[in-house]
């Protein structure tokens, strides 16, 4: 589909100074600032796909047997920072280290 | 010939224009049109244009060189007015309009706030938090994945737990944040990301932002990340449209 090809569209070519940051905010440029409606406005193919995919993303059967799958694949036993988050009121168990908020980022591989 | 514009301000502004130049293949020079107490920035409009990195790139490079020196209106992407005289009847019929704007901003920038969740450690605090859905969890695993029709089911329900989530600390960081801004202004949908919010904020509340932003992130859970770009041109707070 070409219109998936703005989603993309931030390659390692040419680009300017800001070529970073501007992939961050592209949306703004493509879909805020000012417009003048007498003046015309290019076709700008992508944007609105874009913003509607980002619904249908988190919505679709597809993201709903994605968040299956991953649920599937997470190993919910044997890891005591976890086990913790089970007590009421979301208690922190005693032993999770200072760098516990990320390691709850940390991927557990089963088998 | 049509003209590609890229933002209006005011006359009094300095526009610093060196170095920079148009969209498009030919890289056209970049020219001034006048009208009264305003100036639109623009160039010769190319031929065929699309959104690509490299135009867009241009176009935010022309708006933030001009913007580094004073306050601008910047342009949405891809604004063709038909010649010189378009632009100088706009600036003429726009031009209370574009004064208040101009006076709202003043002094002022953009910062847009994403924040993204890490999906595994998100997935795995939704199952440890819901008992429900990690008994339906283990069922699945248990019996290999399960049916299509299961799997649909329980994914539906994770993501309606993660909706719920995404709604909660969408929330939070505007709340915490808002108090610093004197705008804030919802970011169009972002793949990926469970809030787009922008916030018009004076330069010398900058520290307080940022402290502000410092508490957030310790609040946050900690399968929720936030990032911070700019300061940019008020893209998101020149438009027609007034929210939040």
């Amino acid at each position: 589909m070409t219109e998936m090809t703005m989603t993309q569209m931030p390659q390692a070519t040419g680009g300017g100074r800001l070529s970073g940051e501007l992939y961050k905010v592209v949306e703004l440029i493509l879909d805020r600032g000012l417009v003048i409606d007498v003046f015309v406005r290019v076709s700008v193919i992508g944007l609105e796909v874009l913003t509607i995919d980002a619904r249908v993303i988190v919505a679709g059967v597809d993201a709903y047997l994605r968040f299956a799958e991953v649920c599937g694949r997470l190993d919910l036993t044997g890891s005591s920072p976890r086990i913790g988050r089970l007590l009421p009121g979301g208690a922190v168990p005693l032993e999770l280290p200072g760098s516990a908020r990320t390691d709850v980022g940390v991927t557990q591989r089963k088998g | 010939m049509s003209n590609y514009v890229y933002c209006v301000s005011r006359a009094s502004h300095p526009l610093p224009l060196e170095g920079a130049v148009g969209v498009g293949e030919h890289a056209p020079a970049l020219r001034l049109v006048r009208e009264q107490d305003l100036v639109a920035v623009v160039s010769a409009a190319p031929a065929h244009l699309r959104p690509k990195r490299r135009d867009l790139a241009k176009h935010d490079a022309v708006v933030g060189q001009v913007y580094a020196a004073g306050t601008v209106l910047p342009m949405r992407f891809g604004m063709i007015a038909p010649d010189d005289e378009a632009v100088r009847t706009e600036l003429r019929s726009g031009a209370r309009r574009y004064d208040e704007l101009l006076s709202r901003i003043d002094g002022h920038f953009e910062l847009n706030v994403k924040g993204v969740h890490a999906e595994e450690a998100l997935l795995r605090d939704v199952l440890l938090q819901n008992d429900e859905l990690r008994v339906r969890n283990q069922a699945l695993r248990a019996a290999g994945g399960g049916s299509h029709q299961d799997k649909v089911a329980f994914g539906e329900q994770v993501a309606a737990a993660v909706a719920e989530r995404s709604a909660r600390e969408a929330g939070q960081v505007i709340a915490r944040l808002q108090p610093h801004a004197a705008q804030v202004r919802r970011g169009p949908p972002v793949d990926g990301c469970f809030v787009n919010v922008s916030f018009l904020v004076a330069s010398g509340a900058r520290p307080d932002f940022d402290g502000a932003l410092s508490r957030l992130r310790r609040e946050l859970p900690g399968y929720a990340s936030v990032g911070v770009y700019g300061p940019l041109p008020p893209y998101s707070f020149v438009g027609n449209e007034v929210e939040m």
